[in-house]
């Protein structure tokens, strides 16, 4: 195992795999950061299978994921991994967390797009995936990735527009 | 009052890790990672291995280019012989101007001479040697004659390459039974003829064996 190899694995994946848990855990910091370690530790015990040939992002990615899913049944929580859900409880009303409007604002809209179409905005603009790389996870072709956010980043504004503050970019 | 773009981009800065997360969580993967691969030390001692063999490489490579550049003893059938060739090819690659070039065929020539001074009791390898320092010989006199303008240089230059001549002729009596063998003392004067050299060059070229051509001449 090439300790130089690995390194340059975790400086490109761990922002990213760290913004996939995060939305997912309710974007509490300490669950995410345990949950980052374990599978940052998991990749790093099994990185000799990792062939950056095959997909750079799609292997962490997957380990990721199963690792979450393992942490929601242990938990005994219900949740859709594959799906965001950026409104939490507790968010709304005046002891809401969020403070700011225009993200309140934003996290409905998010919340009102469809859970593929949701993926699709989080992976790109959130987690800060390319199309390529986006293609490798989603199994998927670029050209229609790219079409598919477009779609979807207009249906966000248009959903955004009927709220009051928002003017359109 | 927001825009879609800045309001992601203000998302994916949130969930940004901290540094210090990071930083610690690098430094657990990066302890795991040195109890659990042997192969880093391995690696380096690969690295030193290697580093050493090119090193012994270019060392012995070195000396022995050098020893087969100077050893008159290197010629024609001696296995570092194309070392020697090579090495001089090279040389006569940084030789550029006229003067340069002809300088270079006159060092050359001289080369060859050793070698068969060297080799005087192997008569084929001596005779051999002749033919190719006639050959430098007519090189340099060529390049001369082909564009070396300085007259004052020019003159210096055939006192040079008189000297050479004089080995030359030297050797081949010494090599050669019969003066009518190819080496023989009127070989470089033949090889001259068909140049624009003036009386005087010719002059100062052959002085050494001048008393030499005289008496072929009253012969």
């Amino acid at each position: 195992m090439k300790k130089g190899s690995f390194e340059a694995f975790y400086n490109k994946n761990l922002d990213r795999i760290y913004r996939y848990v995060f939305f997912r855990v309710g974007r509490n910091r300490d669950v995410c950061e345990d949950l980052v370690s374990e599978i940052f530790m998991k990749a790093l015990k099994h990185f000799e299978k990792y062939d950056p040939d095959i997909s750079e992002s799609a292997w962490i990615y997957r380990i990721a994921h199963n690792h979450l899913a393992n942490h929601f049944r242990d938990t005994k929580q219900s949740a859709d991994i594959d799906d965001v859900k950026f409104f939490l409880v507790g968010e709304r009303g005046e002891e809401t967390i969020i403070t700011q409007e225009e993200q309140r604002h934003l996290y409905e809209a998010l919340d009102k797009l469809e859970p593929d179409e949701r993926r699709i905005v989080t992976m790109k603009y959130i987690e800060g995936y390319s199309y390529k790389e986006m293609s490798a996870v989603l199994d998927r072709t670029a050209d229609a990735l790219k079409v598919a956010t477009h779609r979807t980043v207009k249906k966000l504004r248009s959903l955004l527009k009927s709220k009051k503050d928002y003017v359109s970019p | 009052m927001f825009r879609l773009k800045r309001q992601l981009k203000n998302m994916h800065q949130q969930a940004t890790p901290s540094h210090a997360f990071k930083m610690h969580l690098w430094h657990k993967l990066a302890e795991e990672l040195g109890e659990a691969s042997d192969c880093v030390p391995v690696r380096r001692f690969r690295f030193a291995t290697v580093t050493g063999i090119a090193s012994l490489v270019l060392v012995f490579g070195m000396g022995t280019g050098v020893y087969a550049y100077e050893s008159p003893s290197v010629v024609d059938g001696h296995p570092l012989h194309f070392m020697k060739e090579g090495i001089e090819s090279v040389e006569g690659v940084f030789a550029r101007s006229p003067e340069g070039r002809a300088r270079f065929h006159t060092r050359m020539m001289s080369r060859r001479l050793e070698e068969g001074e060297t080799h005087l009791q192997d008569a084929a390898h001596a005779q051999r040697a002749l033919e190719r320092a006639a050959i430098q010989f007519e090189y340099s006199v060529d390049e001369v004659a082909g564009g070396f303008k300085d007259l004052e240089r020019r003159g210096s230059f055939f006192d040079d390459l008189s000297v050479q001549q004089a080995r030359y002729v030297e050797l081949s009596s010494r090599v050669l039974e019969s003066e009518d063998e190819i080496g023989g003392p009127w070989s470089l004067q033949q090889r001259v003829e068909t140049h624009e050299l003036s009386s005087e060059e010719l002059r100062r070229l052959f002085r050494m064996n001048h008393g030499a051509m005289i008496d072929e001449e009253q012969r």
